[in-house]
């Protein structure tokens, strides 16, 4: 009956009011149920399409009027409880809307009126509103809906004549008593958005106000509308709320702009002391700005001070253990008594490797410290590793002669590196229960050489199923199978393992085919999932196509792509013959022998090798000294040529006494071995070009113009910009189209004597090409170390096109390319193993010392580290390398210099010798005009040369150096030096 | 019935106010099992009051960090629990997404005062108390009252403090694995507060998304992202920014990495006062999903065997397999996987210091703790359905098959290795706890 009534007064848009005020609280409950129906009709939206000029547009419209939903808003209004009513109303502003309180309230106001509001906290609650609330008895504000709506208050925003207006309104503060005598103190106890009024003079209605809240409190303190204790109070407890950093820092900016006396100060002390606590530097810092200006005052409590000044000198930011200091500075000045534990505290800024921080620290100890006290020589001892030069010199009194010789014993806790070892070999499989179980986890990237040993394994697995395992395998084809269906992005698994999942995946048709019936489930569960699959995916889902015909996403995947076919081979005709270049061990190397083994068994029964196979093998192929059962294996060898590489790789005879008939046999030993005579030899004299293959191309790093084009409004058309970037690029990077000469050319040229035109080989190098493409990851960062593994011996090529594609600034443009560079930085650690790695493998490293990521950073360094304490880095090289880069600005100096200061510097003597090379070798190409933050790397140039007096500074450096004196800000540090 | 809301329901707001130029820390206390006879755990005087509300803070600040969460789920805030007897007080808390834990434990020293009665309950820990905790300064003093003292304060029975929140299903199962984890835990090495101090100015910027180890470099400990040998490996480094605050007031710092580094466990030592944290493997893995004791939990032990070791035990006593075997006249190799299906019960929590478990129950129903492990309920529904099926059983070696979506999967236990071909096990080969396939066929070849 009500129901009948209510739809006509929906209906026919009538007052609700009359009809919901007769209504008994019982009559309400029992019509919700039938309201719940009528508000989804009325609620109800019905789709529209519609034909524009730009094709067709697909929205949606309401099937009521404003009006009648809002009838039925006021009887859901009316009639819901807490439960019913929070569902509808906590995303919209109906609860406080004007309709509600002019003909609603007055007479009737739902229990959960109140609680709901100060629940849903929805933005249409205006300041005032809520005061007229609850001035009326309609809601009983909590404190965290005050701090959300109060901020807002004194500022009004309005469009007029178009034009965005702000109007200052703090008179609105004073309207209701409350206001300034409790609400406008919980701003100070919870977190809100009292900070994000910076208006910077642009209100319409009053000038000189840049943030309307401190000048709306400083406004009431002056005028004594708000107790100054109370508020100096407040604002400093702040500080211990856990609030964010910027308001936390805008609670002090008030502070600051509030201007406490000395006086102040000194009383609020205890406040002022519990704010120090506070997690963010700023507040400390204001902090301990006040309190050096009551130090010397007899009413600061200064024992207090140096009970806390451990946390402050601990701190990560300079300025406040510099104030801190400061501070000790002159509680010893004024209190003789503190003198002892001052000296105590402050040696505890030793800690820092900053060389100001250590020398005031060390001055404090040498003005007020007594170098016989026990206590305190054995304190600052237990610093005297990180000493600097000049902090050590003022403390020489305190470090015995003893703790220097300690500390000159060589330190050296990176062990030497074994590339083969029992440790790092790979597991072989044998059993049908250990190929099943790994087969099983080798698609979930667990580990970076599983789709190696995948390829290797799967032939075996094949010989050992029969029709009673056969069933086994099903769960792992069906998840090689859904691995193929899956949309959605998964983290671990890269396109390498998509692709293996292919390779499965025909080893799984294979298997049905075999054993029908014991594979019927998996079978049948394939053909109900491929019918759901749409149209427009079975080009790229369709099961049956074989991975032979299968797209692959990049060029480089080529490689991948010869193996898995290779692989499938074996599987078709039943063989297990190993790849050759599956690594025996962790993460790619192949032990020489297994490797010879291998070769030997292709040849016993006649089968050839794959030739991008080969390059990958003897491109893992660590150089280790040749051994008698290497030399033997060798012998064995059949073929006349490939004996006679494999007796080169393994130095049983040089270059120039073989016979090439082949090139692109020899070229991967020529590259492994890295011997500059025979790479001249096969470059020069034979014509084999090898420049691609050792990605030598000249590189430079300084600005270039670029021209973009920019849409002008208001000339309705595209304009031609100039901007200047600061790029690293390489010349003649991109490959060009290969010409071959002509017979006849190649004839003449002979008997004019002219030298061989250049020929390129066919190697795996040339399919290591990544192409830019838009809107795709050009280097999937679960595939990128697999690449770098593929050749170890000579990562440059690889690295080249990481440069290219990646690296041309120091900054990441997405996290994948962030990725690629820790993943690969993490993978040349694991594979650096000598110092003749060539120029774009340092510069790599170079890259990876100064791009914006601090991991990455810190791995660089560790390969500098390890490379360093087993002789296998070219500081020369990596020096020149970075100074080059740094010629052209390439990344912030300060990147570099606190990489040296927090992970570089005194790990060893030996590390620091090196690292003097590093830096002598890098002044010596960088640009004569000093860029900012050269300063500090001229302090550790000199600090590492104070420690190494008889080390010599090269004459290129001492020429910059000579050229940077003029400089006024270097020319202290550089007559140090020079 | 286990609901899906916890109730906390506070007689005050824990507070801290100065009475007498004495601070007095009051800790409102929640327990929803055992309401006891007294309204107060424990009253009197704490020997450090400086380091302590430091501690305090530090806990406080973990139960409000999340690693993983949205910030709407963080508003939803859980209450530490402390633990009051045998001399001893123990504040213990989560990080939201769970995967970090910590713990204050006061020493029998670092308090003087009276405990009333033992047990452990959820404190009511709230911004205005944290707050005040922050301006205690090192030679305050410092009274501590764990349930209010006076009763007469506030009507008997009438709750203050009402505050729901969404049933902390990851706390509980987090405090439950976290204690398995202690026991597997090996002490590793000690840091000097110098070395801990210089091995925190290592932690990278932002938040890590890769491993981190420590390392030792000459005299100097340090975070590398790179292995080497023996070394201890952290996930989510970034987690262990909220500790910086208490590395310049320690004496020393203990490492404690769990046997196959799935978690690990700085101790943060004070005078007469304890600071334990504990990392999960990653940041965004829970200690709650890692399934640790799930085997422990297909024991199937007698109800009357735990309920005679919860009737013997009072908070803090140190789990004595023996004196138990002993009293209640109980197979010793029985009260042996005892330990660790009752530490996955919440009875008993694990002290690395001492090495052993100590008992302390859980404020929460044992009906919601064992209602938590999906994987367990996945094995029993496996054998409710018949699902299992034991193809070879020789002596050392168990073959089974156990029906999956669509396929049978294959189950191998070996000796102590087992292995299976389903997704959960071929991603994380074990680390993360038995899949439901390989607990069903230890289920059933159990029984």
């Amino acid at each position: 009956m009500f129901i009948e009534e209510l739809k006509d007064i929906v209906k026919h848009e009538k007052d609700v009011v009359p009809f919901l005020k007769k209504l008994t609280s019982k009559e309400k409950r029992e019509f919700v149920p039938e309201l719940k129906k009528l508000a989804d009709i009325v609620f109800e939206r019905r789709d529209v399409t519609e034909k524009t000029k730009w094709g067709m547009s697909y929205s949606s419209e309401s099937t009521h009027t404003d009006k009648q939903r809002a009838i039925v808003d006021m009887a859901r209004f009316v009639c819901f409880n807490k439960t019913e009513a929070r569902r509808i109303f906590t995303n919209n502003n109906f609860l406080s809307n004007d309709d509600v309180i002019a003909n609603i309230l007055p007479w009737f106001i739902p229990k959960w009126y109140s609680d709901l509001l100060n629940e849903t906290n929805s933005w249409g609650l205006t300041y005032e509103k809520l005061m007229l609330l609850y001035s009326n008895g309609y809601l009983e504000p909590s404190s965290e809906l005050i701090v959300a709506r109060l901020p807002s208050i004194i500022v009004k925003s309005s469009w007029e004549n178009k034009e965005h207006k702000s109007f200052y309104t703090p008179e609105v503060l004073e309207e209701y008593k409350e206001t300034l005598e409790t609400h406008i103190w919980y701003l100070f106890e919870a977190e809100s958005g009292i900070n994000n009024f910076n208006y910077y003079n642009k209100f319409d209605n009053h000038k000189g106000v840049d943030d309307a809240w401190i000048y709306t409190i400083i406004n009431l303190v002056e005028k004594q509308k708000l107790d100054r204790e109370k508020t100096l109070i407040a604002t400093i407890y702040t500080a211990t709320k856990g609030f964010n950093q910027n308001l936390s820092g805008w609670f002090f900016d008030l502070l600051i702009k509030l201007n406490p006396t000395k006086e102040e100060v000194l009383r609020l002390q205890d406040e002022f002391y519990a704010a120090l606590n506070a997690p963010h530097s700023k507040v400390v810092n204001t902090v301990l700005k006040y309190f050096k200006i009551v130090a010397t005052d007899k009413k600061f409590k200064h024992a207090t001070f140096v009970e806390n000044a451990s946390i402050l000198l601990s701190s990560e930011v300079k300025s406040v253990v510099s104030s801190s200091l400061m501070m000790l500075d002159k509680i010893a000045k004024t209190h003789a008594s503190s003198q002892s534990i001052v000296c105590k505290t402050a040696s505890e800024a030793l800690l820092h490797t900053d060389e100001k921080i250590q020398v005031r620290a060390a001055k404090i100890i040498e003005k007020y410290g007594d170098s016989t006290n026990e206590e305190l020589r054995d304190e600052i001892e237990m610093y005297t590793d990180g000493l600097l030069y000049a902090a050590k010199e003022i403390l020489s009194e305190y470090i015995s002669a003893e703790t220097e010789e300690t500390n000159e014993e060589e330190i050296d806790a990176i062990e030497e590196i074994t590339i083969l070892s029992e440790e790092n070999k790979l597991p072989v499989y044998e059993t049908i229960d250990d190929l099943i179980f790994f087969v099983s986890q080798a698609i979930d990237n667990n580990e970076v050489y599983h789709i190696d040993l995948l390829l290797a394994n799967l032939p075996k697995l094949n010989l050992l199923i029969n029709s009673e395992n056969a069933s086994r395998l099903a769960p792992i084809l069906k998840r090689s199978f859904d691995l193929v269906f899956i949309t959605e992005w998964i983290t671990q698994v890269g396109n390498i393992e998509v692709a293996a999942a292919d390779y499965i995946n025909d080893f799984g048709k294979m298997l049905v085919r075999k054993y029908p019936a014991e594979l019927r489930d998996f079978w049948r569960y394939t053909v109900e999932k491929t019918k759901d699959i749409r149209h427009y995916e079975r080009d790229n889902k369709d099961y049956s196509v074989e991975l032979e015909k299968r797209s692959i996403p990049g060029y480089i995947y080529n490689l991948y792509r010869f193996l898995f076919i290779r692989s499938k081979e074996f599987i078709q005709k039943g063989q297990a013959f190993p790849l050759l270049s599956t690594p025996t061990h962790t993460p790619c190397w192949i032990a020489p022998a297994v490797f010879l083994d291998r070769i030997l068994q292709y040849q016993n029964t006649n089968k050839k090798f794959d030739f991008n196979d080969y390059q990958i093998a003897i491109g893992r192929l660590p150089i280790t000294e040749c051994t008698k059962e290497i030399t033997e294996k060798i012998a064995q060898i059949q073929s006349k040529e490939l004996q006679e590489v494999l007796r080169y790789h393994f130095n049983l005879t040089s270059l120039k006494e073989s016979k090439i008939m082949r090139p692109a046999l020899w070229m991967q030993s020529i590259l492994s071995k890295k011997n500059a005579e025979d790479i001249n030899y096969f470059e020069e004299d034979l014509g084999y070009s090898l420049q691609k293959e050792m990605a030598f191309y000249t590189w430079a790093c300084m600005s270039r113009e670029r021209t973009f084009k920019l849409y002008d409004y208001q000339a309705g058309k595209y304009t031609n910009e100039k901007v200047t970037e600061k790029k690293l690029y390489f010349n003649e990077f991109l490959p060009k189209k290969f010409e071959y000469a002509s017979l006849l050319t190649s004839i003449k040229d002979f008997f004019k004597g002219n030298k061989r035109k250049v020929v390129h080989q066919n190697s795996i190098y040339k399919f290591i090409r990544i192409r830019k493409q838009q809107f795709t990851t050009l280097i999937q960062p679960n595939d990128d170390l697999k690449f770098l593994l593929l050749t170890p011996n000579n990562p440059c090529v690889f690295l080249s096109q990481v440069i290219h594609n990646n690296l041309q600034e120091s900054t990441f443009f997405d996290e994948g390319t962030r990725k690629n560079m820790i993943n690969i930085l993490k993978g040349l650690y694991e594979i650096w193993n000598r110092e003749d790695y060539f120029e774009t493998t340092y510069l790599f490293l170079a890259t990876g010392f100064l791009c914006s990521d601090k991991v990455a950073r810190d791995i660089a360094a560790e390969i500098w580290i390890k490379a360093n304490s087993t002789a296998t880095m070219n500081n020369v090289l990596l020096g020149k390398t970075l100074g080059k880069l740094q010629f052209g600005d390439y990344a912030p100096m300060k990147r570099f210099t606190d990489l040296i200061t927090e992970s570089m510097f005194a790990i060893s003597t030996l590390h620091n010798k090196r690292l003097f090379e590093l830096i002598n070798a890098m002044i010596s190409t960088m640009n004569d005009t000093p860029i900012r933050g050269v300063k500090k790397l001229l302090e550790l140039f000199l600090e590492l040369k104070r420690t190494f007096p008889e080390a010599a500074i090269s004459d290129e450096t001492t020429e910059k150096l000579t050229v940077w004196k003029t400089s006024k800000t270097l020319k202290a540090v550089v007559e140090k030096l020079i | 019935m286990a609901t899906n809301t916890l109730n906390y329901q506070y007689n005050a707001l824990s507070s801290l106010q100065k009475k007498a130029g004495q601070e007095n820390l009051l800790l409102s206390k929640f327990n929803e099992v055992h309401k006891g006879n007294s309204p107060c755990f424990f009253w009197g005087k704490l020997n450090n009051p400086y380091e302590l509300s430091r501690c305090l803070i530090t806990l406080s600040n973990i139960v409000q960090s999340s690693f993983n969460l949205s910030p709407f789920q963080l508003a939803l805030l859980k209450d530490p629990i402390v633990t009051a007897g045998n001399n001893q007080i123990r504040f213990e808390g989560f990080s939201h997404c769970a995967g970090v834990y910590a713990r204050v434990d006061v020493l029998e020293n670092g308090q003087d005062g009276e405990f009333i009665e033992n047990g452990t309950t959820n404190v009511d820990f709230n911004t205005p108390l944290i707050s005040e905790l922050g301006k205690i300064k090192k030679n305050d003093e410092l009274i501590l009252s764990v349930g209010q003292k006076e009763v007469g304060f506030h009507k008997e029975g009438e709750s203050f403090i009402e505050r729901k929140v969404p049933l902390p299903t990851k706390w509980i199962k987090g405090l439950t694995t976290v204690q398995h984890y202690f026991s597997e835990s090996d002490y590793a090495l000690t840091l000097n507060r110098i070395q801990a101090l210089q091995l925190f100015k290592t932690i990278p910027s932002g938040k890590v998304k890769i491993d981190y180890y420590l390392i030792k470099r000459g005299s100097k400990y340090l975070f590398s992202p790179l292995k080497a040998a023996n070394a201890v490996c952290i996930g989510g480094i970034h987690r262990l920014k909220l500790l910086q605050p208490l590395i310049p007031l320690i004496k020393e710092l203990k490492v404690y990495p769990q046997k196959d580094m799935q978690s690990i466990t700085f101790t943060l030592c004070f005078n007469e006062l304890n600071f334990v944290f504990s990392l999960s493997r990653d940041f965004w893995r829970g200690f709650s999903g890692e399934g640790a004791a799930l085997e422990a939990l297909i024991e199937d032990l007698p109800d009357s065997l735990v309920q005679a070791f919860d009737n013997y035990s009072y908070t803090n006593q140190e789990f004595n397999p023996t004196l138990l075997s002993f009293e209640e006249g109980i197979d010793i190799s029985k009260i042996d996987k005892l330990a660790t299906k009752l530490s996955a019960m919440g009875l008993l929590g694990y002290d690395l210091d001492k090495n052993g478990f100590f008992y302390r129950r859980l404020p929460f129903k044992l009906d919601r703790i064992l209602s938590l492990n999906p994987r367990l309920k996945g094995a029993e529904k496996l054998l409710e359905e018949n699902k299992v099926v034991i193809t070879s059983k020789k002596d050392n070696e168990i073959e089974a098959k156990v029906a999956g979506s669509g396929v049978q999967h294959y189950v191998v236990l070996k000796g102590d290795t087992q292995k299976c071909t389903c997704t959960w096990f071929s991603k994380n080969q074990g680390e993360r706890g038995a899949c439901k396939h390989i607990l069903a066929v230890k289920k059933k070849t159990k029984s």
